[in-house]
């Protein structure tokens, strides 16, 4: 075959299990949240609730039970944050740590940095940035001008990043920079782990188009980083990136953004004739469905340590089409006269964050170009 | 997974189909067919089948789409998983389901065996039927592959009946259509890369300009889509009799899902190749014809968007769709 191929996830009954457990929970610690709210889910940050998951061993996972984690697979965690993002679960506060900077130090760390954060990450109390974007560096990481120069103890920092999603809330940020000139262009970067309370560290809100704060301006000056600051190996921090991504891009979070509104559009239904609209609605409901096997694929690719980089691209790029797709076809099957107060709310705050879908994480073209490598185009 | 029949299947398939495209229905290949055991793959051994799973069962459907094979193969598997379900004996030959009524009959004209289907009081009938040349009125898809029409003035007698909700077998043939679907859209995109490959304009392969590139990319993800929809179709098709509902809805989202990747695949497929694909000598058309045929055979989008929309609007207030979509998840059989 031509064509990445995705084979499909079988569940087991302990799976049945996991997600029972997870709607007798959040049906009873959401119960207060109105859809409005639920419809941030991703943005939506609760750090209280954020510790009760961890409590739960909701966190951290796939971690070693050394490091304070529970030794289960991808798919496990799949089901889990499936069942968070459904939900309209505020997941904003734990989200980053446990989806990329946790499996990221797990690689790459040290054994000390290991010790310290994974057990932190996995109780849902530590919570990470992605120190990535810069004002001139977006699609092309490689043009990051945010450096770390070694000194005698360690290294000083200095540069300014750009869209950090919680940098204001954040322990620690992983910050991509570089630490050395090199003829390669992806050679001389290095990531390092920047503890949030150092002096030198100043974090600005950014404001979305919706007025919500969420991402933020993080400057770097003359900040002095102690040498075990260093994540994984100096003049790595390219592949280490580009590995880091892989995990961004495979989750749930990369079709379920809009799911809060499916829910709402149905609740209102009931009581209008859905008309011609039907078609609209049915062919979101095949998508989705088919959405869900895709994602839960790369799942078990991960679970038995493949790194699906194509097919995580694949879903990521079906997935913020449909993410998009839905407040259009929402506003199609369902009249604005006969939309609740609740629901305008979902419908606004998904409308106004619907641009994002395509670009955090890595923009449309970005991933077309990466599935056009795949394919063997270039 | 142990994946070793369904390789040997796809490899057998491939090895039966591989330059045998063509329009017409081909006698000489179909012995070869049934000389491979195909049309019996579904049936339990003690009813003289393979007792293969769906997947495995399917999986030559798919390569002789893939092929542009023009088969009742799929049809003739289905007539003979229901002849099993009625407790009848399978047969030889070509053989489809057909519903009682005025429905286009796929390759009827080349049939031996029709299975018809009738909706009464005491469930399903099916009979067993064997239409002569003169029964049939003829009709061809948009891919030339016949559609005819079966012109029988008297009702047919049952011959057995079986406990299935019509809308099961309704979307069997849906499941059938998405496979075949899911088998072009690959080929498709085999056909698109190699092209792209070979053609230069402005002093390079068209592979390597970005705008091609992103459209190769939109049709490799419909491409991918269609093949998920088809596979978790056919999974659920292995309990369609025991666990109906997640069959049929499983079916109806495939078969939604492989027609739009069919739609945005045949268009791009036809964009990037310029002419020459739109020409009659070029292979792309016996791929696309057939791809708009089966988007809209055995119930269009709009049908099954529609079975889709009815059953979320339907599901009991207070309760969610998500628990309804999980519910449709394929289970560890236990
Ligand atoms: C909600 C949100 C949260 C985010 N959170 C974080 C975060 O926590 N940390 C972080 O580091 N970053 C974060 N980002 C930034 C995100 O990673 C970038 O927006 C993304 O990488 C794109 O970069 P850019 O915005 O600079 O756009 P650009 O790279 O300037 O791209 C603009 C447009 O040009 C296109 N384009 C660029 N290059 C090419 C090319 N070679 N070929 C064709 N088209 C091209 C892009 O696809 C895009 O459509 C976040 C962004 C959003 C929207």
């Amino acid at each position: 075959m031509t064509l990445p191929t995705f084979p499909l996830e079988t569940t087991t009954p302990a799976q049945i299990a996991l997600r029972e457990e997870l709607r007798t929970f959040l049906a009873d610690a959401l119960a207060d949240l109105p859809a409005r709210e639920r419809a941030r889910s991703w943005i939506g940050f609760d750090a209280d609730f954020s510790a009760a998951l961890g409590q739960r061993g909701w966190l951290g996972m796939t971690l070693p039970k050394a490091y304070g984690g529970h030794g289960r697979n991808a798919v496990d965690r799949h089901i889990v944050v499936e069942e968070l993002l459904a939900a309209g679960a505020p997941v904003a506060a734990h989200w980053i740590a446990d989806r990329q900077s946790a499996p990221l130090i797990l690689r790459h760390g040290t054994e000390e940095q290991r010790k310290t954060i994974l057990p932190r990450i996995a109780a849902g109390t530590c919570f990470f940035g992605i120190g990535m974007s810069e004002a001139n560096c977006g699609s092309d990481l490689a043009s990051v001008q945010t450096k770390a120069e070694k000194t005698a103890d360690g290294y000083v920092l200095n540069g300014t990043k750009l869209w950090t999603t919680y940098g204001h809330k954040a322990h620690y940020m992983v910050v991509f920079c570089r630490t050395s000139k090199s003829d390669d262009r992806h050679g001389g970067f290095s990531q390092v782990l920047v503890d949030m309370s150092l002096p030198g560290i100043t974090v600005s809100p950014v404001l979305d188009i919706a007025g919500e704060h969420h991402f933020n301006e993080v400057s770097f000056d003359n900040v002095a980083l102690p040498s075990n600051a260093l994540l994984g190996k100096e003049g790595d921090g390219w592949a280490q990136v580009i590995s880091e991504l892989a995990f961004e891009r495979s989750g749930p979070d990369r079709f379920l953004s809009s799911y809060v509104l499916i829910e709402e559009l149905l609740r209102c239904l009931k009581r209008v004739s859905a008309g011609s609209e039907t078609t609209d609605l049915g062919r979101m409901i095949a998508r989705l469905m088919v959405l869900r096997q895709m994602s839960l694929s790369v799942a078990g690719r991960l679970a038995r340590g493949e790194q699906p980089v194509l097919a995580a691209a694949i879903v990521k790029d079906l997935g913020a089409l449909f993410e998009q797709d839905v407040p259009e076809i929402a506003r199609r099957v369902l009249r604005d006269d006969a939309a609740d107060p609740e629901y305008a709310a979902v419908f606004q705050r998904i409308l106004l964050a619907a641009p994002s879908f395509s670009l955090r994480g890595g923009a449309r073209e970005i991933l077309r170009g990466i599935i056009a490598r795949g394919l063997g185009l270039r | 997974m142990d994946d070793s029949t369904y390789s040997m299947v796809i490899e057998s398939a491939e090895k039966l189909f591989s330059d045998r495209g063509g329009k017409d229905f081909d006698p000489a290949l179909w012995a070869a067919v049934e000389e491979a055991g195909f049309p019996l793959a579904l049936l339990s051994e003690d009813r003289g089948g393979y007792g293969l799973s769906a997947r495995e069962a399917f999986a030559p459907v798919r390569v002789a789409a893939a092929h542009g094979v023009a088969l009742p193969l799929g049809e003739t598997l289905l007539a003979n998983w229901v002849l099993g379900a009625a407790d009848l004996d399978p047969i030889e030959g070509p053989a489809a389901l057909a519903w009682d009524g005025k429905a286009a009959v796929p390759f009827g004209r080349f049939l031996k065996t029709v299975v018809q289907l009738c909706e009464t009081d005491a469930g399903l009938a099916v009979s067993v039927l064997h239409p002569r040349a003169e029964d049939w009125q003829p009709a061809l898809n948009y891919a030339g592959e016949a559609r005819d029409t079966l012109t029988l003035a008297a009702q047919a007698k049952p011959d057995a009946h079986i406990a299935c909700a019509p809308v099961v077998l309704r979307a069997a043939m849906a499941m059938l259509r998405a496979v075949q679907i899911a088998g072009t859209t690959d080929a498709v995109a085999a056909m698109c890369i190699n092209y792209c490959n070979e053609r230069e304009q402005f002093g390079r392969p068209l592979s390597k300009h970005q705008a091609i590139q992103h459209q190769l990319a939109v049709l490799a993800t419909q491409g991918c889509a269609a093949a998920v929809a088809a596979d978790m179709a056919v999974a659920a098709f292995d309990r369609a009799l025991e666990q109906s509902d997640p069959f049929v809805l499983s079916a109806a989202a495939a078969k939604v899902r492989a027609a739009e990747a069919a739609t945005t695949v045949s268009s791009i497929s036809h964009q990037v190749h310029g002419a020459i694909g739109f020409s009659e000598e070029y292979p792309l058309h016996r791929l696309t014809c057939r791809l708009w045929s089966w988007r809209d055979e055995d119930g269009s989008e709009a049908h099954w968007a529609k079975h889709l929309a009815d059953w979320a609007v339907s599901l009991q207030s207070g309760g969610h769709l998500w628990p309804a979509l999980t519910a449709c998840d394929l289970r560890e059989a236990t």
